[in-house]
């Protein structure tokens, strides 16, 4: 039945689906909400089931929603579709599962299970209902983000030129890169891990910024499969660097801190939030030139969590500007803000739903 | 609103207030949680719910304040507030006149001539009133209070969790005992304590800073519920206000509890890397721990901020904390005696 139901949506397609965000509401942290917004009608569904429910994301032909939310003290997994309906929570061995991440073809999802350093990497698989390790015996991984397409093949590249590193049993589809979190004498630090069925391994140092020991978190690869952009503090501050084949390169560079870049459906360019205003703000960073825009940005108020629409053309984030965080809809530059909903605010975590992939 | 109305009497009934007192919080900072301590001639930031003519009171002393007024980020209306250079020494009510009445919060506005380079603070943590201990947390709060004011610490931190379930009951208890105390203190709620909204009606915001002579203190909440200080305010509040603090001499952090991040999945790695990597603490005090907080640990797992966890207030302990030019230094735990 479950099977079923996630082969269908990923045939035949072809959508007049509306404009639709999901998103966090609710003022009191544990009783927070997923809901979907339409933005043609302003109606708002509740969709989760209210247990302090997290940060939504949408699978790719935007049939799904994926959450976390709490349960008795640790977090599950939800799926659920737009409309509330088929709301499901995941058979998940471990009673603390984070950062949901659905894996290209929407079959899978990829989410950090356990806590602190025993996090594993886990796979639940919706076709078949079962939940399998990733990343061998690797521990103290989280956060983690499929990679496909050419940013694999850019990374086996990389890989490979490496005689050194250990062979890893790649997925021709698509693999993983985590944070790692690692214990020595000087402390713990984190690292850009490649993560697949059998292993995790560090990505090389030769392809990062430099070699020292650094704190990475946060990586996002561009949806064109040319780039992963992810922070660092190399440099001595929180900045955003883009790896590619032939290594990395600081793309926001400022000395205030650059966080949580989220890349344009084209792969073009990435919004993310910078504190270069003296509050968070949100700017876009293009790689290929270095440039930086400011999108909203006032030493007033915050700005923050972008999200771009399917065609990028707009933008929706979170601002505190009007009182109460609250969610609004602007051009991607940043023009014709407006509020997405009627309510009273406390909106967070907004995810716009993608247009369904048209398959002949 | 219900909630507020009634702590608010409370507050009224123990302040003492020698005026009429409008019961509704008007002004939201400063306040007996969340005091200011400035030097005559300094300016300090109030939040109100409405513009209104504000002044210090002090027994019989009345400070007239010339202020400019702000939209707030976040709601509200702030007011820079200038001491005038002539206003007297010690602690104050700040007083809002609206037409519909007078507002005002006690023990919020400690003015004082000078800051010294070496002093001392105490640290007041898990006070828990409304649990069942005997004798009851309220007396065994009330013993560390008369104790630290006993010391000669210039402020408290007090940290969660203050009530056992955040009845408004367990509140009011919790102020009345708060407000005996003759020095600033500074509250900073744990996960028991927001379990509704009253924590930050009363006191507000959990993520602050202040400043005290050369050195900057932030309070923040460590056990938010998972992955909630991604999605909110609280990320990017510690970001700017530890920013705001680096020029300071050492800073502090204080907040409940404190789990390294190989145990405790609740503490955001944003947090973490704000305040223990990007740009560290000096210190971290914290509680939580309770009747086994006996240990200081040396360090966080990020190898550069110094730990020092505090018995439980309702085990009759609190701690002093030095801070002089060479470095912060906390005390073996004191406990005060209790009938």
């Amino acid at each position: 039945m479950v099977m079923v139901a996630f082969c269908l949506a990923l045939v035949l397609v072809r959508a007049t689906q509306p404009d639709q965000v999901a998103f966090v509401q609710g003022a009191e942290p544990a009783a927070r909400r997923v809901c979907v917004a339409d933005l043609a009608s302003g109606a708002v569904t509740p969709v989760g089931p209210g247990t302090s429910d997290g940060a939504p994301v949408w699978a790719p032909g935007g049939e799904w929603l994926a959450f976390d939310t709490g349960n008795n003290g640790g977090r599950a997994i939800c799926v659920v579709h737009g409309d509330g309906s088929g709301l499901r929570r995941l058979p998940l061995a471990d009673r603390s599962n984070r950062w949901p991440r659905w894996s290209p073809e929407g079959t899978r999802i990829a989410y950090a299970s356990g806590a602190g350093q025993d996090q594993r990497i886990m796979v639940y698989d919706l076709g078949t209902d079962t939940e399998l390790p990733w990343g061998g015996n690797r521990t103290g991984l989280m956060r983690p983000v499929w990679v496909g397409g050419i940013s694999l093949v850019r990374l086996q590249q990389a890989f490979g030129d490496d005689p050194a590193l250990p062979e890893l049993a790649w997925q021709p589809d698509a693999n993983i890169v985590a944070i790692g979190l690692t214990v020595s004498s000087a402390g713990l630090s984190t690292d850009l891990f490649i993560v697949t069925p059998d292993g995790a391994i560090p990505i090389p140092g030769m392809l990062l910024p430099s070699e020292g020991s650094y704190e990475e978190w946060f990586a996002e690869p561009a949806p064109d499969g040319k780039m992963i952009a992810f922070e660092s503090n190399d440099g001595g501050d929180r900045e955003i660097f883009v790896l590619y084949r032939q290594g990395a390169y600081d793309v926001s560079n400022h000395r205030a801190a650059d966080w949580n870049p989220v890349w344009s459906p084209d792969g073009k360019c990435f919004a993310f939030e910078s504190f270069r205003s003296g509050r968070r703000g949100l700017y876009r960073a293009y790689p290929d030139t270095v440039r930086v825009t400011a999108i909203a940005a006032s030493p007033e108020a915050d700005f923050w969590h972008p999200a771009w629409s399917p065609d990028g053309a707009h933008l929706a984030f979170v601002s505190n500007c009007g009182g109460a965080p609250r969610i609004f809809i602007a051009e991607s530059t940043g023009e014709n803000m407006r509020p997405l909903t009627n309510g009273a605010g406390h909106e967070y975590a907004p995810a716009w739903r993608p247009t369904p992939e048209v398959k002949e | 609103m219900i909630c507020v109305w009634t702590v608010y009497l409370a507050l009224a009934a123990t302040g003492a207030p020698a005026v009429p007192v409008d019961t509704r919080a008007l002004i939201r900072t400063p306040n007996n949680g969340r005091p200011v301590i400035v030097a005559p001639g300094a300016a300090f930031s109030a939040l109100l719910d409405e513009e209104a003519r504000l002044r210090l009171v002090r027994g019989e002393t009345a400070v007239a304040l010339s202020v400019s007024w702000a939209d707030a980020a976040g709601g509200g209306h702030q007011a820079r507030c200038p001491i005038p250079d002539n206003a007297p020494p010690g602690d104050y009510a700040i007083e809002a006149a609206t037409p519909d009445g007078l507002h005002r919060n006690i023990r919020s506005v400690f003015v004082r001539e000078q800051f010294p380079n070496a002093y001392n603070f105490a640290h007041v943590t898990d006070v828990h009133i409304g649990g069942n201990d005997r004798p009851s947390p309220k007396e065994t709060f009330r013993a560390v209070i008369q104790a630290v004011n006993a010391s000669d610490a210039e402020f408290v931190l007090v940290t969660g969790d203050l009530t056992e379930h955040a009845a408004v009951d367990e509140f009011n208890d919790f102020t009345e005992v708060l407000n005996i105390c003759e020095k600033p203190t500074f509250v900073c709620g744990g996960e028991r304590d927001r379990t509704g909204t009253l924590y930050e009606d009363l006191f507000g915001p959990e993520v602050y800073a202040f400043r005290f002579g050369e050195d900057g203190y932030l309070g923040f909440d460590a056990k938010a519920p998972a992955g909630m200080s991604a999605l909110d305010t609280q990320d990017g509040d510690l970001e700017r206000l530890r920013r705001k603090l680096k020029p300071c001499r050492w800073t502090i952090g204080f907040t409940h509890r404190y789990g390294d991040s190989l145990r405790e999945p609740h503490l955001g790695m944003r947090t973490q890397l704000v305040l223990f990597v990007d740009n560290p603490l000096d210190l971290l005090v914290f509680g939580h721990w309770e009747r086994e907080n006996t240990e200081e640990v040396r360090r966080v797992p990020w190898n550069t901020t110094r730990l020092v966890a505090t018995p439980a207030a309702r085990d009759r302990a609190y701690r002093i904390i030095d801070v002089t030019p060479k470095g912060v230094v906390p005390r073996p735990p004191e406990y005060a005696t209790t009938k």
